[in-house]
């Protein structure tokens, strides 16, 4: 009862009154109620929200079938109004966990990967992920948003994954070679050991094949996504704006060919609880949440996700934004040793492989009347071979 | 009494925190700096910090550690705020990056350690005449690796391993001597960042006590 008559509040202020007797209640509800009248007066539009964080989600290829959260804004669309749009992800990913051995090069790939190259130097099965990644994952999304209320929005979103061999291979290779990073060696992930612009999808799970693929894949249709944004809060002066995001992925079972690259066949659900807070034309975005994952196919079971985010306003309608991204590893923790009396060998290096990652972003939004359009980059910047090196994302829409 | 007292601040703080339109939005910062200091691992951050048992674990293996537990990050930081009159509150992006080599008495092991920390938080100015004292809190993420080579009668074992810290947990004071533009900028940061290492399995703490002095540039 008390929660209906102060929505759009944030709960732990309502639990704070459980502790309290009912007479000081009373007296403590009169007060808030005449805070939040006057506060709601004195804030038509919020100061605590802008454009909104980059919507961009992990793009690692192993990563794809799952549901994984979004950064968000946190106000939400009107009650009425929608907003359609379409996007394109494109993410490059190079890792080779046999290139400081040499396992695997060109030479090995034109003749085909087999399940012994993932064996360590000596041919012995050695245990946790080995990975051989030359991808460039492309993500279009058709995303339908609508606003139920002022403050609680409903999400539908589809998505088409292609994995090819992709175009930016030599750009990347060529950035680390102006910057002194050696594409031979770990720091350039082994990529001078392999052809540029070419697929290889190879996961290797305890000496056993999870993914073996180098057939491309065009469009193939991934399991859809739905979701709720309320918006708890719009804060105030002082008070960050609050907002709860519930996302629930639905599963489709049918899993042939290469179907089973894009789709996990069950349901996966998560939230991210994001605040918001405003400095004139300085706007930041934090976020905390969980992707639960229904049918892990053997990787994580859960993964956890935080954000921060700085948009600096240059107008109204324009914006940029810093962004940066954690998320716990799609890989779990294996058996593999992390030490090793033989000098830095595979399964010591494959133990890490668990470890969460970081990305930053940078981009534009821009809103037109009703035309809206952001864009940007993602860059990996810890190397831990469970991550993408390289995202573009653009995203077009048109709100009525 | 209590309840009373949790009532009476209860209000204040909804009629301040949501009713607060008065304040007259003057200008807003921004704050470049660059700032060079010692932090010192091996002492916890009072209050928040934990103590890493992981060289302790080491050093019971190889003997005492050769080097002290101090680091000398060097820090990026990024700053804006809007101010209120003589009070401001605003948000800082900071970056740490540092590496420590650690030897060890009994034999010749030895661990690298660099990291990189990614820290952002909330922070709050008093304008004052000559200087500008502020305080600050937030979390960010810290990447580290740690690369051991253990020597063991005459086996010797090597790892390289990976690790981040998701949520660490800072907190700070310090003052801003503005000189026009430019100024100096002296820092006291407690940092609470603790990793496990997973071959010892025992917690590295990257963070501990930390005082700096830098120059910044504000427009």
């Amino acid at each position: 009862m008390v929660v209906a008559k102060i929505q759009g509040y944030p709960r732990y202020l309502c639990f704070l009154f459980i502790y309290m007797k009912i007479k000081g209640l009373l007296k403590l509800l009169s007060a808030f109620i005449i805070s939040i009248a006057w506060n709601n007066s004195a804030q038509a539009g919020s100061i605590n929200s802008g454009l909104g964080p980059l919507e961009i989600r992990p793009q690692f290829i192993v990563s794809q079938p799952f549901l994984a959260m979004t950064p968000e804004n946190s106000s939400t669309l009107k009650g009425g109004e929608s907003r359609l749009s379409v996007g394109i992800e494109i993410a490059n990913t190079f890792v080779n966990t046999q290139g400081p051995t040499e396992q695997i090069t060109k030479k090995e790939v034109v003749r085909g990967l087999t399940k012994e190259d993932f064996y360590d130097k000596n041919g012995d099965v050695i245990k946790g992920y080995s990975l051989y990644l030359d991808v460039e994952t492309k993500r279009k999304n058709l995303k339908y948003n609508y606003g139920i209320s002022d403050t609680l929005e409903f999400k539908l979103k589809i998505p088409f994954l292609s994995f090819d061999g992709g175009f930016m291979d030599s750009s990347i290779e060529s950035v680390h070679s102006l910057i002194g990073v050696s594409n031979f060696k770990q720091g350039g992930a082994y990529r001078g050991l392999s052809e540029r612009n070419k697929y290889d999808y190879y996961v290797v799970k305890d000496g056993k094949f999870v993914y073996a693929s180098n057939q491309i894949i065009y469009n193939v249709r991934g399991e859809p996504s739905m979701g709720l944004k309320w918006n708890l809060s719009e804060g105030g002066n002082v008070m960050p704006a609050v907002t709860l995001k519930l996302s629930y992925k639905f599963a489709n079972s049918d899993r042939n060919g290469e179907q089973k690259l894009v789709r996990t066949g069950g349901v996966d659900w998560g939230h991210y609880l994001i605040l918001s807070k405003g400095f004139d034309k300085w706007i930041v975005y934090f976020g905390d949440g969980k992707t639960r994952i229904g049918q892990n196919l053997g990787f994580a079971s859960s993964i956890y996700h935080q954000f921060m985010s700085m948009e600096y306003r240059i107008e109204e309608e324009e914006s940029f934004v810093f962004q940066t991204v954690s998320q716990s590893s799609i890989f779990p923790e294996t058996a593999a040793n992390s030490r090793s009396t033989v000098g830095g060998n595979q399964e010591q290096r494959n133990s890490n492989l668990s470890v969460a990652t970081s990305v930053s972003a940078f981009g534009y939004k821009f809103f037109s009347g009703p035309i809206f359009w952001e864009t940007g980059f993602v860059q990996d910047y810890n190397n831990f071979g469970n991550e993408t090196d390289f995202v573009l994302f653009w995203e077009m829409g048109v709100n009525w | 009494m209590v309840s009373k007292v949790l009532k009476t601040t209860f209000t204040l703080i909804c009629l301040f925190f949501h009713v607060s339109t008065g304040w007259c939005v003057d200008q807003t910062v921004v704050y470049y700096a660059v700032q060079y200091g010692q932090q010192d691992t091996g002492n916890t951050a009072p209050l928040v910090g934990q103590s890493g048992s992981y060289l302790k674990s080491l050093e019971s293996k190889h003997g005492a550690l050769k080097e002290n537990r101090q680091v000398s990050p060097k820090v990026l930081t990024f700053d804006f705020y809007k101010t209120n009159g003589s009070v401001a509150s605003g948000f800082g992006l900071e970056v740490h990056r540092y590496k420590k080599i650690y030897t060890f008495e009994n034999d010749p092991s030895q661990v690298d350690i660099s990291a990189v920390g990614l820290l952002y938080g909330l922070n709050f100015y008093y304008r004052g005449d000559f200087l500008f004292p502020f305080l600050g809190f937030g979390t960010g993420n810290y990447s580290a690796k740690v690369e051991e080579e253990l020597v063991t009668g005459s086996s010797t074992t090597v790892g390289t391993i990976f690790g981040q810290v998701d949520k660490p947990f800072y907190y700070k004071f310090g003052v801003r001597i503005p000189l026009n533009g430019l100024g100096i900028i002296l820092t006291q940061q407690y940092i609470s960042a603790n990793f496990d290492v997973s071959t010892e399995n025992k917690p590295l703490s990257l963070g501990g006590t930390v005082t700096f002095i830098g120059l910044y540039y504000g427009f």
